[in-house]
């Protein structure tokens, strides 16, 4: 559980420096000391992995509010110090499996220190500090970036010290496990009586457990024994008739009454159960649905879903577990142990000897097993990802006749898989028999020295003398008595592995939601479409800009192209228009308000964006169109079809609206998904809409389609258009060119063809290629 | 027009060190030469001595690299000795792919693989976080391992691990 924390204050930075990536050697500490001035204040250390001969071992770089301190014990020159001033540039060549801190200064390259990849990102930092300071930025933001980026990447806990298993994960060492346990109970307080009823039953259940044993005691000691000397038709042989039947009834109602309320209670769990998952499951997608972006660029959704369907069903087993069978077990441990001890206490003595064996071989045997489960695991996954390669992608298989190797490939992983089983399987039964060998010894060695207590009537440590019934009671208790053992043998084993997933289900619950600071404020009017960019920057990462100082106004209505290359910050801008990212620096404003001052639900639905992949759902044709509202009037999503060029093709499939799309759109074309998308953007009839390389996965037939949709709705709309194929923006009042994250150039097509500039030579390239690939030259023509 | 890198059997080529570090001199067998170039393994990991790439690495115009790549040597063992030392020493620099020679401890701590492992580099330490993905038997039977920041490691072979080390590995094959 991520517990929260203070922002600290530049003060407070500054008193923490010097930041480090890891304990600083007692002697690199002194080298620095014995280089530094009394008043020099040392900020960053890093402390590396790999010296300059690439091998593994210490060297570091610090830097001081005056220098820049290297060493390495490999190096000719061991020690290197640089006023920061005289260093020209600093930079890290990232190579395969390490990388180079090195710097330029006089004009020389001079390579400083070695590391690997783990410690890369640390230098990449201090690299940046040294050239920003040296461009003149204001070194205590510096020094703050740097501190941030130090303190995300923390590979030990700040409290305890321990090694953290990944950048930021909490510590399991130093989580309060009272506290998480007592977040888990939340999630049981509603069930709480189903539980308490179904524990009662489980109390029940296990006294009522301890019985049948008794009862065959009597049965073999007194109802069963001399029946030799009792002549059919005596009283007293009636007496025994009717004392058997009463045992066997009562037996019978025992067992009936068990299995009663064993269905019952088990029908109580799975209801609680399931209730207490669906919370669970519901709070946690619940939870994702809102969170920001920025959370998905680090979480991969993959871990996101297992979390939601994998850990909450750990925690709900656990629940289980601690709700029910702590105190079950507990009972019947105690009542055996009661028992067997008021029988017989030798023989309870001895039949707790296969007990550490047992224990000690199971805790054996888990660690043992598991790598083999792994394996299993593996191969059943590997399985699985060749299903999911080659059965959609059949086509492909096909096509390039591959269907043998398909085939072999299957068939000698299922049988690796196979043999991976039965391997596995022969250990567990090696194991389960070994184990049942011993406890089976020990009944054995009870029956051999309880038989001997029975015949001789020999009583040992003032213990009543044994029946042959108490015995057989005896030997049925010291079965019993295994259950409880090996439940709590696991116990810790179950605590360590729910808090792992209480751990991973809480960070998602506690991580901070998208931001919106203007929530029910809805402008008067509806939105417009007035956009404005002023001096707007944005890093997705602290110190690699993405975009610096944009500037610029669209007004409504206006048709306006976003231009650049790869890389250029086009995106980027979308993305700050859409809201997925809001820590930028300057401000967006929408109809001169403030974008983060408007309510997000109300402002994106305002926004229409239309994606260069479009997302199709696993849904029909009309509710994929009616997607942000299902209950949309047949007539509008029809006439959004229209407008969109998708009615036609729709109408051809047999299933029309009602057709099924696969997760993958299964049955339609690039265009033909493309135009469901922008049926769909035209429902929502869009203040501003956003088209991002809406046509660039289409062919030339295709795009002229989707085009003619896309200037019917375009118009009385803001529109943006990211567009690498220029000849789209012919119509845009307005072009706007982005290189490194900076406007490089705005204006209308006329315009900017005028100035000659490079919205000029990249309209003059592209119809370059147009007229080379038209005369079959070498360029590949747009799906021709 | 033609773009196409040519290939050198790698006879007649001269490699010196160049001015620091993974820097080469390259004399081409016409006389050319190019100084402070790079070398660039094309199979980094299935085939590290054949089809090495000489590059030229700079910075454009706005601090991106700028890759000119100048030719292929197809093989290395094709180098007279002096020049395949400079160019082994070069590589060696620039890829880092510790060979494990035995692994001392390997635990699961949750969910994160951690391993302590000695390497023809020394002893280090790394933990893998989706195992699945991260240990990989190659066809050649060599074993990749990737570490949680991308740095790689490398088996040669199994059977040359310790008893306990070729336990611990088996387990994640």
């Amino acid at each position: 559980m991520a517990e929260e924390k203070k922002k600290m204050t530049f003060e407070e930075i500054l008193a923490s420096l010097p930041c480090k990536n890891k304990e600083v050697p007692k002697k690199f500490a002194e080298i620095v000391s014995s280089v530094t001035d009394e008043n020099e204040k040392v900020y960053f250390y890093v402390i590396s992995d790999v010296v300059l001969g690439s091998r593994y071992g210490e060297s570091f770089a610090a830097v001081t509010d005056k220098q820049l301190v290297s060493y390495d014990e490999i190096r000719e020159e061991k020690l290197l110090r640089f006023n920061l001033g005289d260093i020209e540039k600093a930079d890290v060549k990232r190579m395969y499996g390490n990388a180079l801190f090195r710097i330029k200064t006089g004009g020389k390259l001079i390579e400083l220190n070695k590391c690997s990849y783990s410690v890369t990102e640390y230098f990449d930092n201090i690299a940046q500090y040294i050239n920003d300071l040296n461009e003149g930025k204001d070194r205590n933001s510096l020094i703050e970036g740097v501190h941030e980026s130090y303190e995300k990447r923390q590979l030990y806990c700040p409290k305890c010290g321990a090694r953290l298993p990944y950048k930021n994960a909490p510590c399991i060492k130093c989580a309060d496990k009272k506290k998480i346990l007592g977040r888990i109970l939340i999630y049981v307080k509603p069930h709480v009586v189903l539980l308490i009823v179904a524990l009662v039953m489980a109390m029940i259940t296990t006294v009522t457990n301890l019985i049948p044993p008794l009862l065959t005691a009597r049965l073999v000691d007194q109802t069963l024994v001399n029946v030799a000397d009792l002549a059919k038709g005596t009283p007293e042989m009636d007496a025994r008739i009717n004392e058997l039947f009463l045992i066997v009834l009562f037996l019978f109602i025992i067992n009936t009454f068990q299995n009663i309320v064993g269905a019952f209670r088990g029908y109580i769990l799975r209801i609680a159960s399931e209730r207490i998952t669906n919370t669970l499951k519901t709070e946690l997608y619940t939870k994702a649905q809102y969170l920001p972006i920025k959370y998905y660029d680090k979480t991969s959704t993959g871990s996101v879903i297992s979390r939601i369907n994998g850990d909450t069903a750990n925690l709900n087993s656990f629940i289980m577990r601690i709700s029910q069978e702590v105190l079950t077990q507990a009972i019947q441990l105690v009542g055996i142990v009661v028992v067997m001890v008021s029988m017989n206490p030798v023989l309870s003595l001895l039949s707790l000897l296969p007990i550490p064996i047992v224990v000690v071989s199971a805790k054996i045997f888990s660690k043992f097993i598991h790598p083999y489960y792994y394996r299993i695991w593996k191969r059943g996954a590997k399985i699985n990802s060749i299903l999911a390669d080659t059965l959609p992608g059949i086509k492909v298989v096909k096509a390039f006749t591959s269907e043998e190797k398909s085939i072999d490939n299957f068939t000698s992983t299922n049988r690796d898989l196979i043999n991976e089983n039965l391997k596995t399987a022969r250990i567990s039964s090696i194991y389960n028999s070994a184990t049942g060998l011993v406890m089976m010894m020990g009944s054995i060695v009870i029956w051999g020295l309880g038989g001997y207590m029975v015949l001789t009537k020999a009583s040992f440590l003032g213990s009543s003398v044994l029946t042959a019934g108490g015995l057989v009671a005896f030997i049925n208790y010291m079965w019993m008595f295994y259950n409880p053992v090996q439940f709590f043998v696991s116990l810790n084993e179950t605590f360590i592995s729910a808090f792992t997933s209480a751990e991973r289900v809480f960070e998602i619950l506690d991580a901070e939601p998208e931001a919106d600071f203007g929530k029910g404020n809805i402008p008067e009017g509806g939105i417009k479409g007035k956009i404005e960019f002023k001096n707007v920057s944005f890093s997705y990462e602290k110190g690699k800009k993405i975009l610096s100082n944009v500037n610029f106004v669209i007004e409504p209505g206006e048709i306006v192209g976003i231009v650049g290359t790869t890389g250029s910050g086009k995106s980027t801008i979308v993305n700050l228009l859409m809201r997925y990212y809001e820590n930028n620096e300057g401000e967006i404003y929408i109809d001169d308000t403030n974008i983060k001052d408007i309510d997000l639900q109300y402002y994106r639905s305002s926004v229409g964006y239309v994606l260069q992949e479009p997302l199709l759902f696993k849904d029909t044709v009309f509710r994929n169109i009616a997607h942000s509202d299902p209950t949309t009037p047949v007539e509008d999503v029809i006439y959004a079809a229209q407008v969109a060029n998708a009615h036609k093709f729709i109408t051809k499939l047999p299933d029309s609206y009602d057709t099924m799309l696969g997760e993958r759109g299964v049955g339609l074309s690039g265009g033909e998904r493309q135009r469901i998308s922008i049926a769909r953007a035209v429902l929502k009839d869009p203040a501003i809409l956003i088209l991002d390389e809406a046509t660039a996965s289409v062919d030339s037939e295709t795009e002229s389609i989707i085009q003619e949709a896309i200037e019917r709705i375009i118009n009385g709309r803001t529109t943006i258009m990211i567009a690498h194929r220029l000849s789209t923006l012919k119509k845009a009042d307005k072009i706007i060119v982005v290189e490194d994250g900076k406007i490089s150039e705005m204006g209308s097509h006329n315009e900017l063809m005028e100035k000659q500039g490079r919205y000029y030579r990249l309209v003059k390239i592209q119809s370059l290629a147009r007229e080379l690939s038209d005369e079959g030259g070498i360029f590949e023509g747009d799906g021709k | 027009m033609d773009n196409s890198v040519r290939f050198f059997s790698g006879r007649n080529i001269r490699i010196t060190p160049g001015s620091m570090g993974v820097f080469l001199n390259v004399t081409m067998p016409d006389g050319t030469v190019y100084e402070d170039v790079e070398p660039r393994r094309y199979f980094p990991i299935s085939d590290i001595s054949k089809n090495i790439s000489i590059v030229r690495v700079e910075e454009d115009e706005r601090g991106k690299d700028k890759i000119t790549e100048y030719l292929i040597i197809r093989d290395i063992a094709n180098l007279d000795e002096e020049s395949r030392n400079a160019l082994l020493d070069s590589l060696n620099k620039y890829y880092m792919i510790p060979k494990i020679l035995d692994i001392y401890e390997q635990k699961s701590v949750y969910g994160v693989l951690q391993w302590k492992v000695l390497t023809d580099r020394g002893e280090f330490a790394f933990d893998i976080r989706d195992i699945y993905s991260s240990i990989k038997q190659l066809s050649s039977g060599k074993i990749l391992i990737i570490d949680s920041y991308d740095n790689r490691y490398e088996i040669d072979d199994i059977d040359k691990l310790s008893k306990k080390g070729r336990k611990l590995l088996l387990g994640y094959l």
